[in-house]
């Protein structure tokens, strides 16, 4: 089995952020604590304003700067399908994978001393399932599977003007995005 | 977010404190013979008991930086890719190393290869500790400057340190010992200067390659924390300055102890200044900067 991954569809999204909510369900976050976060961008001047989401979970990457830092092990990357998982437990809250992670995924969890992450539902992809965030989706704006395959299917799109760039951590997604979110000469705000 | 990392900056200073004035230490003790009268041990035969407990004060700090303190050992599970496992491997084996040199040195038997493999380990430890911060995702800190800032800091804590310790010793100051404490003085002020001729470059460096999240680190070194570094230098400068300058007064030893605390006080708080600056300037890139 090849490097799993995340297509998402930013031209169909509402910004729901249900994907978002079943993620929080799934591993039973706190408020605040965001394994899977939807942000929103907007600009233009009226009447031409434009505005896009982008949800963003674990992007699975292939060279994870995370894996890379993690002084336990306790974060890895599963060989089978490339997951990027948390051995929670080994975990000692020592924030190196937030200082390196470009995608802000990673998250400090205050009350329990340890970072948490989403680890792509590893638990219901090992029975055949999508992660929650997928199945979730009302708009069906998230695809998980094969790379490869997605990339074959949607286009290899990670490289947006709001995103680090892809070269250094190689993410496991590829996105349908708006053109405001390509054209470098576009400038827009963060509104969250 | 700043505020977490206390322990953690505290850890660099005072690792940087023990390993700089531990490798002056063991230079001085190189040169004993040359000394003669075994000045080169009697004058450092204080400072290097302080290395062992300002280490294990560096290891406390360290332990509280984290989310799970009790978990620490397992920082040490990854030493094949992350620096902050080899960071730990080197403070710890350096401590180790100290306990092995001084008890050496309490029996009267120093062991100067021992001396210089510990200095070695140190300078390891420093190494891994910059490469902590290398390779994180905040260009402000994925620089060439985060190792020129913690070898400098290492140095200049060792030279102020060594010096002080040849100004409070009750040894006879022969020439040779200061013309030692001299030469000292100026690698000390080497370390600053090159630092000093670093700091255009990467201010440079970091609006041209750093992206948004350089642009800001450097909008910050020239705004908000200008006076700061202004300040930083000043004291450090002056603080080493003036332990060179204590040498060649004549002055009761009491007072001669008093502008040594003064200032290697000046030099701490520069080099703390310093350190401050290096992490509130330490900005992530992320989504949308």
């Amino acid at each position: 089995m090849g490097q799993k991954g995340f297509y998402y569809n930013s031209q169909v999204c509402t910004g729901c952020k249900a994907c978002q909510i079943a993620c929080k369900d799934k591993n039973d976050l706190d408020v605040g604590v965001l394994f899977r976060k939807v942000y929103a961008f907007e600009g233009g001047t009226f009447p031409d304003v434009w505005g896009y989401y982008l949800s963003l979970g674990c992007n699975h990457c292939k060279d994870p700067k995370c894996v890379k830092n993690c002084p336990t092990g306790a974060i890895y990357k599963r060989e089978k399908d490339g997951l990027v998982v948390q051995d929670h437990e080994k975990c000692i809250g020592c924030k190196m994978c937030v200082w390196s992670c470009p995608y802000e995924r990673p998250q400090y969890i205050e009350k329990e001393g340890k970072v948490g992450k989403c680890n792509g539902c590893a638990d219901l992809v090992d029975k055949g399932q999508n992660p929650a965030c997928v199945d979730a989706c009302p708009m069906r704006a998230i695809e998980f599977g094969d790379i490869d395959e997605l990339r074959k299917k949607h286009g290899n799109l990670c490289d947006l003007n709001v995103l680090p760039d892809s070269s250094i951590t190689h993410p496991s997604i590829t996105i349908n995005a708006k053109e405001e979110a390509k054209n470098k000469n576009v400038v827009g705000t963060k509104s969250y | 977010m700043f505020s977490e990392e206390w322990p953690l900056l505290t850890f660099t200073l005072l690792a940087q404190l023990a390993v700089g004035s531990y490798i002056f230490f063991v230079i001085i003790r190189s040169l004993n013979k040359k000394l003669g009268m075994n000045l080169g041990i009697n004058v450092t035969k204080r400072g290097i008991f302080f290395v062992g407990p300002v280490m294990v004060l560096a290891f406390i700090c360290a332990v509280f930086h984290l989310g799970t303190p009790l978990g620490a050992p397992r920082s040490l599970l990854h030493l094949g890719s992350s620096w902050l496992s080899r960071e730990i491997l080197f403070s710890g084996a350096f401590l180790i190393l100290w306990i092995f040199s001084y008890y050496l040195d309490r029996k009267g038997a120093w062991n100067q290869t021992i001396g210089w493999i510990t200095s070695l380990v140190g300078i390891g430890d420093i190494y891994s500790m910059a490469s902590i911060y290398a390779n994180s995702i905040r260009p402000a800190w994925t620089d060439v400057n985060t190792y020129i800032a913690f070898y400098g800091t290492t140095i200049v804590f060792g030279a102020a340190a060594s010096m002080a310790a040849i100004l409070l010793s009750k040894v006879e100051k022969t020439e040779g010992l200061m013309s030692i404490a001299k030469r000292i003085g100026l690698v000390g002020l080497a370390a600053i200067v090159l630092q000093l001729i670093y700091l255009p470059v990467y201010v440079a460096g970091l609006s041209v390659h750093g992206g948004t999240a350089g642009v800001e680190s450097a909008s910050l070194l020239t705004g908000n924390y200008a006076v700061t570094i202004l300040f930083r230098w000043i004291l450090s400068i002056a603080g080493l300055a003036i332990i060179g300058s204590a040498f060649y007064r004549k002055v009761s030893p009491k007072t001669q102890s008093t502008i040594w605390y003064a200032a290697l006080t000046l030099v701490l708080v520069g080099e703390f200044l310093g350190r401050y600056i290096f992490y509130g300037t330490g900005i992530s890139i992320g989504i949308g900067s």
